[in-house]
C-alpha cells in the first residue's frame, strides 16, 4: 500500500491538490522511553509534486513538518484527464511517489 | 467542588448550578434511580449547562464548546490523518481467517455498521462486550488467536468498523431480563463517580461539574458523549487509540490505579458512559490533541 | 510512537523514472541543505533565507494559522497570497530548535498557496517567507501553543 494519498478538487476554476502521507517525521532528539536511547531521524526532505510529467513544486523540509504530513497546492486551472504525481524522499533513503488523475 | 477562576466559560452562575449538581448528585448516588433516570438528568443537567447545544453537537466532544479549538481540528479533518487506519483496517476486516471464514460470518449483521450498538450485555457470558471483544470472540470462535487490544491491527479494524457506523445514534440496552446487566451499569457509574487517586478526583469532577471550564490550559469536554468518537488519532500519541487507552491515561493523569484495555472495570465504565450518550451519533474515528 | 522501523524500511518502494530524473536534474537552488535544516537561531535561519534580498513586511501575504494551538505536535497552516512573482514561500517558526521547517519552490503552474501542518516546541511566532523577484515579503502571527508539540 502506497504511503501517499491524493485528492483533487475544483475551486473557482483553479484544482486544489491535497496530499496526505504515512510518515513519522522523527527529528532525532526524542528518547525511546523504555531503552532511554534516541530514536534515530526519520524524516521526509524533498517532496515533489509533478503535473502531466512536469514538476511544479519542490519543497524542501524537516522535521518540523508534523508526522504524517499534510500539504494542499493550488494548480492554475487543471482538468480532468491531467495527472499529478507526489514523490518524496526522505534522509533515510527511502522513496514514495503515487499518481493520480484529475476527474 | 472544584472550583475554577475562568468565569467567561460558565454557562450559569454557581448559586444555581448549586441545586442542580446536589439534586443530580444525590439521585444518582441512590440505588432507586433507574438508568432511564440517570440519563434523563444527565441531559438535563448538560441542557442547562450548555443551552445551545442540541444532542448531536455532543459528538465532536470539546469542539462543540471550545470555537477555538474548533479551527485547528476543522483544518485536520479536511484530510484527517485516521484514514490510513480505516484503509487498514478495511484490509483487515476483508481478510479470511485460516478456516475460511471472514469477520463477517461471526459479527452481528456481517459486521456492517454495528458499533452504535456495543457495548451489550451478554447474558450467556454474564458479561459486558465492547466492539472489541466481540471482534476478539469472533476471532477465536473461529480458532484465530486474540488480539491485543492496544496493538494497531485491532484499532485500525476498530476504527473501519465504526466509520461504517457513523452518524448512527447510539443505541444502548440494559436488559431487564438480567439483573446482572443493571448490576454491570451501576459498577460502571460507581467507579464514574467515585474519588480515584492522590488527586481525588471523579470522572464527574472535570467532566461533569467543571466541563466547559478550564483546567490549566484546556477546556474540559461534558461526558455526554464521550465515547462516540473512539478510536481516535490523538496528537498527543501521533496514533490510533482506543477509548480504554484514554480512560487509563486520564486516571494515570490523576495519580490513580488504571487498569488494562478491556478490563472489567473499564467495560463496565464504558457501558455506563455509552449508555449515558444515547442518541448522540457516532463520530469515529476522529481526532482530538 | 510505535511504528516498527524496520518493517517500514524494509518496505522502501520503487521509485518510477520521473523521481528519479528529478533527485539528478535538481538545480543549486531547490537542493536540500543540511545547514538549513540544523538546529540554530532564528537570525541565522532568516538571514540564510533572505540570500541579501531585502524583507518587507506586507499584508499582501495571508498567514492562516490558530491563534491558540491544542497541540504543537499538529498545527495548521495555509499561507495564500495574491503577489503573482513568488519563486517560493517558507515557514519559520521562531521558538523551534531548527525555525526552517518548509521552503516550498512554486513553479508559476502554481498559485502563491501552500497548507502545511507544523510541529511547534512552545508559543512562538511563526513567519511566512515569500521570495519576489527584488524582495522577499513577510508575514508574522503569535502562536500559543498550550503543549508543546516535539514529542517523547
Amino acid at each position: 500500500m502506497s504511503s501517499i494519498k491524493i485528492r483533487t478538487k475544483r475551486l473557482d476554476g483553479n484544482t486544489q491538490i491535497r496530499t496526505l502521507i504515512s510518515h513519522p517525521m522523527e527529528h532525532g532528539r526524542n528518547k525511546d522511553k523504555t531503552t532511554n536511547k534516541f530514536i534515530p531521524a526519520h524524516y521526509i526532505q524533498v517532496l515533489t509534486v509533478t503535473h502531466n510529467e512536469k514538476v511544479i513544486a519542490t519543497c524542501n523540509m524537516g522535521a518540523g513538518i508534523s508526522k504524517d504530513p499534510y500539504f494542499a497546492f493550488l494548480l492554475k486551472g487543471g482538468k480532468p484527464g491531467d495527472e499529478i504525481e507526489i514523490y518524496w524522499v526522505d534522509n533515510l533513503g527511502n522513496k514514495d511517489s503515487e499518481k493520480h488523475t484529475i476527474t | 467542588m472544584i472550583a475554577y477562576p475562568e468565569k467567561r466559560l460558565r454557562q450559569i452562575p454557581l448559586w444555581q448550578q448549586l441545586p442542580i449538581i446536589v439534586y443530580f448528585g444525590l439521585v444518582s448516588l441512590t440505588s432507586q434511580a433507574t438508568p432511564e433516570q440517570d440519563q434523563s438528568d444527565f441531559r438535563t443537567y448538560y441542557h442547562e449547562r450548555f443551552p445551545n447545544l442540541k444532542l448531536s453537537d455532543y459528538a465532536n466532544g470539546v469542539y462543540a464548546i471550545d470555537p477555538i479549538a474548533k479551527q485547528s481540528w476543522t483544518a485536520i479533518e479536511e484530510f484527517p490523518p485516521y484514514e490510513a487506519a480505516i484503509e487498514a483496517g478495511q484490509t483487515v476486516f476483508n481478510t479470511p481467517f485460516s478456516n475460511g471464514k471472514q469477520y463477517a460470518d461471526c459479527l452481528p449483521h456481517k459486521g456492517n455498521s454495528i458499533a452504535n450498538q456495543y457495548p451489550v450485555w451478554n447474558k450467556a457470558k454474564g458479561e459486558v462486550i465492547t466492539l472489541a471483544k466481540a471482534i476478539n470472540d469472533c476471532r477465536t470462535s473461529q480458532k484465530e488467536p486474540a488480539l491485543a487490544y492496544d496493538k494497531a491491527e485491532m484499532v485500525s479494524l476498530l476504527a473501519y468498523m465504526v466509520y461504517s457506523t457513523r452518524g448512527k445514534a447510539i443505541n444502548i440496552s440494559i436488559p431487564k431480563d438480567d439483573p446482572r446487566a443493571l448490576k454491570a451499569y451501576e459498577q460502571g457509574k460507581a467507579f464514574y463517580y467515585q474519588r480515584h487517586g492522590q488527586l481525588n478526583f471523579s470522572c464527574a469532577t472535570c467532566h461533569v461539574q467543571n466541563a466547559g471550564k478550564k483546567l490549566r490550559a484546556e477546556i474540559l469536554s461534558a461526558s455526554l458523549g464521550h465515547t462516540n468518537n473512539w478510536p481516535t488519532y490523538r496528537l498527543k500519541w501521533g496514533e490510533m487509540g482506543s477509548l480504554h487507552r484514554r480512560f487509563a491515561e486520564c486516571l494515570t493523569n490523576i495519580k490513580a490505579q488504571t487498569y488494562p484495555e478491556q478490563s472489567l472495570e473499564f467495560r463496565n465504565l464504558e457501558y455506563f458512559l455509552s449508555y449515558m450518550g444515547n442518541g448522540v451519533p457516532i463520530s469515529g474515528p476522529s481526532t482530538r490533541k | 510512537m510505535k511504528i516498527n522501523r524496520r518493517k517500514f524500511l524494509k518496505t522502501s518502494l520503487a521509485v518510477g523514472a520521473t523521481g528519479m530524473a528529478l533527485l539528478e536534474s535538481s538545480s543549486a537552488n531547490s537542493e536540500w541543505l543540511a545547514a538549513d535544516f540544523e538546529p540554530g537561531s532564528f537570525g541565522a535561519t532568516l538571514k540564510q533565507l533572505l540570500k541579501g534580498k531585502p524583507i518587507v513586511e506586507t499584508e499582501k501575504i495571508e498567514l492562516n494559522i490558530p491563534e491558540i494551538a491544542e497541540n504543537g505536535a499538529l498545527v495548521p497552516v495555509t499561507v495564500s497570497s495574491s503577489l503573482d512573482d513568488i519563486k517560493s514561500i517558507a515557514i519559520v517558526v521562531e521558538q523551534n530548535p531548527v525555525p526552517l521547517v518548509i521552503q516550498a519552490l512554486l513553479m508559476p503552474e502554481l498559485e502563491t498557496f501552500i497548507s502545511a501542518r507544523l510541529k511547534m516546541a512552545s508559543s512562538s511566532f511563526v513567519f511566512a517567507i515569500a521570495e519576489g523577484e527584488k524582495v522577499c515579503y513577510s508575514v508574522k502571527k503569535k502562536v500559543k501553543v498550550t503543549i508543546g508539540g516535539c514529542g517523547g
